[in-house]
Order: structure tokens, then C-alpha cells, then sequence
């Protein structure tokens, strides 16, 4: 006998990571924990930023950071060198952080926490597609990274908050238009938030302090 | 990208349902890739007849559709498809996340990006396994 099984209702991956992170969010709320996810290509700056930022705003929040990586506590060693509480999740092989990953390490986040930093895995793909429960979503691209990065990745830079353009610095040398890579974005999303920021020399660091609403 | 870990998602689905059924076979499963997931649907049937070999599912038929997307604005309250952008450069129609209508806004995005099994066509008795002849 044949027959037909209707499955639309069945869970989707995408769809619980989605639920979890609602969830995260509540949470994270509740406890009065303002959040940003931080995202970005390998080497586009992202550990720099998050040291400066830190560095910029330890001695107003209660600073946590949640470093994620494929192995390694590099990054988080350098971040909890400027004295905030950071925690390393280390993925493997997996490509991304997930809400679930998320929910198990805010456990451990000192209670009286009031602003959390997420260093999302080095890649402008697969963490798009898993939101963390963050207020904020920032992607970071650099002009070393090339022309193109931008209306590569169009899903990630359409789910940011702010989209910081890094090393500027090195522009000119990398024959990369920092304007053509804002036009890039603005096509996208007309609604994020643009910060261009020489990291490594703290340029920049305002702006986006204020762009995060910080 | 994710393509296995959807698939798995996928393959667990149908081979739950199959085995509630009380399924002998899977003639068919019709899956829908929302078009913001990006996955490739060549990958994903791929992964998802691996997954199936040597379970009743094994011959099924895998077919997929495309959903497109859909948005809300929160701006002006515009409810229906998401823009792209054709940009010869690239293969991919580029998505914009600015609102059709008003150009701005924060977009909700209704549909377009999840990936799930429709329905499914199993066999609950084998064919010619009549006992009553």
C-alpha cells in the first residue's frame, strides 16, 4: 500500500538553532547581559578589534568574551590579557559556533556580567546561517582580504548590525577602494552600520564603540 | 557549507517517520531548500542518498524544490518577495536586505531559510505480499 506522509512539521536544523537562540536571547536579557557577536573572515582583525574594544570599555561594563575557535586558546589568552574574563570554546572541525554551543558556555559567564563578546570561528559563510542569540551581529572585513569579499558573502554582511572595513591602512598598497567595499555593503543592506578602522592602531575604535550603541 | 549536517537532519527525519509507519519502503521524499539557506541541492541529495543506503529508504526518488524568499519590512509593513540584484560578475543573484518598497527597514525574513522534507511516499506492505491469496 502506498502512502503519503506529510513531514512539514518535522524540526528543521536551521529552524532549532534559530528557536535556541531565541531562547539565549531571553535568557541573556534577563540576566541584563547586552551581546555582540563578532564575525569575520581568518585574519580580518577580528581578535585585534575585540582587544581594543575591551581594552576601551573594561573599566565601564563587566566585560565577558567568548572565544571561539577550530583548536587553540590563542585568542583567548590574548584577549584575557587585558584582564577581562574570556572562556575558549574550541569547535574541531566545525566551521561555526551554534546556539547550542552558546547555551552551555553562558552558564559559566561571571554573574554579574553586564556585556558579552562572542568571537565567532574565522568564516564569512556558515556562521550567517547560525544566529547566537546576540543583540548585535558585527562582520569584519579587511582590505587585504581583496576587492570582492563583500558581494561574495552577500547573507553575512545582510545580517550585520555594523560592518567594520579593517586595515585601511594598508588600502592603498592593496589597491582595494574602501569606498567601492562600502558601496558593496550599502547595496546589501542600506541599514548597516559602516565603521573603517585601522585596528592594530586603535583608528577607528570610537566609531564603532558608538555604532554599537556602546 | 552545511550540506551533510542538513542532510543527516533530513535522513533522520524521513527514517523516523518511515519506522512510526511501519514503513517496508521509501518510494519517494520531496524536500524544500529555502532560497537564503544557499545550499546546494546537488550536495544535499548527494549526502542524503549516502545516508540512505542500506535502509528501506535506499531507492527512494529524492526530489527538491526551491522556496524563494519571503520578507516583512518593519518600516512600511511590505510583505512579499526579497530584491536581488543581477550582477554579471557573479553566478548568484545577489540578495539586498533593504525593503522593495520603502528601501529601507529591517527586513523579518517570513520564508526562505530552512530546509525540510515536504512529505514522503512509502510502500507499508510489500508488493505481492498479499496473504490473502
Amino acid at each position: 500500500m502506498h502512502k503519503i506522509v506529510d513531514l512539514k512539521d518535522e524540526e528543521s536544523l536551521l529552524a532549532h538553532n534559530r528557536e535556541l537562540a531565541e531562547k539565549i536571547h531571553e535568557q541573556l536579557a534577563e540576566r541584563g547581559i547586552c551581546s555582540i557577536d563578532v564575525m569575520g573572515a581568518i585574519g580580518s582583525g577580528k581578535t585585534t578589534i575585540l582587544e581594543k574594544l575591551v581594552e576601551h570599555l573594561k573599566n565601564q561594563y563587566r566585560i565577558a568574551v567568548l572565544a571561539g575557535d577550530l583548536t587553540t586558546t590563542i585568542d583567548a589568552d590574548r584577549i584575557g590579557a587585558h584582564g577581562v574574563q574570556t572562556f575558549q570554546i574550541n569547535t574541531g572541525k566545525e566551521c561555526h559556533l551554534d546556539a547550542h554551543l552558546i547555551s552551555h558556555a553562558i552558564e559559566d559567564i561571571p554573574a554579574d556580567t553586564n556585556l558579552l563578546f562572542i568571537e565567532n570561528v574565522g568564516n564569512l559563510v556558515c556562521p550567517a546561517d547560525f544566529p547566537l542569540g546576540t543583540d548585535k551581529r558585527v562582520v569584519v572585513v579587511s582590505v587585504t582580504e581583496g576587492p570582492h569579499m563583500v558581494k561574495k558573502h552577500p547573507y553575512i554582511f545582510g545580517q550585520a548590525h555594523v560592518a567594520v572595513i579593517n586595515k585601511k591602512d594598508l588600502a592603498d598598497s592593496m589597491e582595494v577602494s574602501i569606498e567601492d567595499l562600502t558601496n558593496d555593503i550599502h547595496g546589501i543592506n542600506p541599514e548597516t552600520r559602516v565603521v573603517v578602522m585601522t585596528a592594530r592602531d586603535g583608528e577607528g575604535i570610537e566609531e564603532l564603540i558608538g555604532a554599537l550603541e556602546l | 557549507m552545511h550540506e551533510m549536517s542538513v542532510a543527516q537532519g533530513i535522513a533522520r527525519a524521513v527514517l523516523r517517520t518511515a519506522k512510526r509507519e511501519e514503513a517496508v519502503k521509501v518510494a519517494r521524499i520531496n524536500i524544500e531548500i529555502g532560497q537564503l539557506t544557499f545550499l546546494n541541492p546537488e550536495q544535499v541529495i548527494f549526502w542524503v542518498a549516502e545516508l540512505f543506503k542500506g535502509t528501506e529508504a535506499e531507492a527512494a526518488e529524492i526530489s527538491h524544490k526551491i522556496v524563494p524568499a519571503r520578507v516583512r519590512c518593519g518600516k512600511c509593513g511590505y510583505e512579499g518577495p526579497l530584491q536581488v540584484k543581477e550582477d554579471p560578475l557573479f553566478h548568484q543573484a545577489l540578495p539586498v536586505f533593504a525593503c522593495p518598497k520603502c528601501e529601507k527597514g529591517s527586513l523579518e525574513i517570513l520564508e526562505g531559510r530552512d530546509c525540510i522534507v515536504r512529505d514522503i511516499e512509502i510502500e507499508t506492505s510489500p508488493d505481492g505480499d498479499c496473504s490473502c491469496h
